[in-house]
């Protein structure tokens, strides 16, 4: 499972890539926060992806004896005549519009009495009043309001497959749609 | 608003290279000018110094790794992070002011360019210890986090 984009590009360590290929390296669901998050790496093809990755842990325990890899291709890339980052890190909300009705409150003036003791001139205790001002809040009315509600379930069953359609779309808005596809 | 202290002195978010100096920690209280956390959260490329790297030193043990990349002589090439950004600095050493997450990113990609005529030799390590260990012999590799534990700074040598 991966995208390829048909479209040539410019880059700093892999020179002109005709048909780079994009793959999910990571994925992590923030269940918290509401965000599905990709970490993504771009190659030349896929043979040039292949060698960027590993079969067993020992291959990369030991660095002096792992076999070389050329890494993935520069994120600063040129296409069109633009130079830009290729997006790395991709969050996807993980939400759900949901209308919900909040109270309205707004500022307002509330005179209060206030009942207090003090002494007369005799020092005995004397009940008196004043009356104060403040600035309260004071609910008003109702509203309602389109929030975000965070739904983990929207991934569904297949969180890889998920996350390559919403990569897709993510690329088609670089790249433009018709030339993302799958592979 | 409510004030989070870590500790009790010596704190310094400042020195943190473009994202605003000293003024860091009151953008990211206040949020009005500059505000780079999200940035920072967005990107998950951390902004570095020297006063961070000794106040928050258990975030740099357990997660933070510190890489720093350089050139035998610049005249003959220079030295860039590839991926997960592009840092270049034509001249000098590159990484100082950056931290990457292993959280986010199993490896980064380096990148060594000679200049005309010179030529790529390899990449070799100054520390850890022994310096001048071989990494690699292609001028672009990955290094991977599992593969260093605290600052970590490998040599271009060009030829």
């Amino acid at each position: 499972m991966a995208i390829q984009i048909n479209q040539e590009i410019e880059t700093i360590n892999k020179g002109i890539v005709t048909n780079p290929y994009l793959r999910i390296e990571a994925y992590r669901i923030d269940k918290i926060l509401g965000y599905f998050l990709v970490t993504t790496a771009m190659f030349r093809d896929k043979a040039d992806a292949d060698t960027n990755k590993f079969v067993y842990h020992e291959d990369y325990a030991q660095p002096i004896d792992r076999a070389p890899q050329t890494g993935p291709i520069a994120t600063l890339i040129t296409y069109n005549d633009s130079s830009f980052e290729y997006p790395v890190v991709i969050e996807f909300p993980l939400v759900v519009p949901e209308v919900v009705t909040e109270d309205i409150y707004e500022d307002q003036e509330v005179t209060k009495t206030i009942t207090y003791n003090d002494f007369d001139e005799n020092g005995d205790i004397v009940e008196k009043t004043r009356v104060e001002t403040t600035i309260e809040k004071v609910k008003t009315g109702t509203h309602e309001v389109t929030k975000s509600k965070i739904d983990i379930t929207l991934i569904g069953a297949d969180p890889y497959g998920w996350a390559y359609s919403k990569l897709k779309t993510h690329y088609e808005g670089i790249f433009g749609a018709g030339n993302v596809i799958d592979c | 608003m409510s004030v989070v202290a870590f500790v009790s002195s010596n704190i310094t978010f400042g020195n943190q290279g473009t994202f605003g100096g000293t003024g860091q920690l009151s953008n990211l209280w206040m949020g009005t000018t500059n505000v780079s956390l999200q940035t920072i959260y967005t990107a998950r490329i951390y902004p570095r110094g020297p006063a961070l790297g000794a106040n928050l030193s258990t975030f740099r043990s357990s997660k933070w790794r510190v890489i720093r990349l350089n050139s035998n002589d610049y005249a003959k090439g220079n030295v860039s992070f590839t991926y997960p950004i592009t840092i270049s600095s034509a001249g000098n050493p590159v990484g100082d002011n950056y931290t990457f997450s292993n959280l986010d990113y199993a490896y980064v990609t380096i990148t060594a360019t000679p200049t005309y005529p010179y030529t790529f030799q390899r990449w070799e390590t100054l520390t850890p210890l022994p310096a001048g260990t071989n990494i690699s012999s292609t001028a672009s590799t990955n290094l991977y986090f599992t593969d260093w534990t605290g600052y970590y700074t490998v040599k271009a040598i060009f030829a």
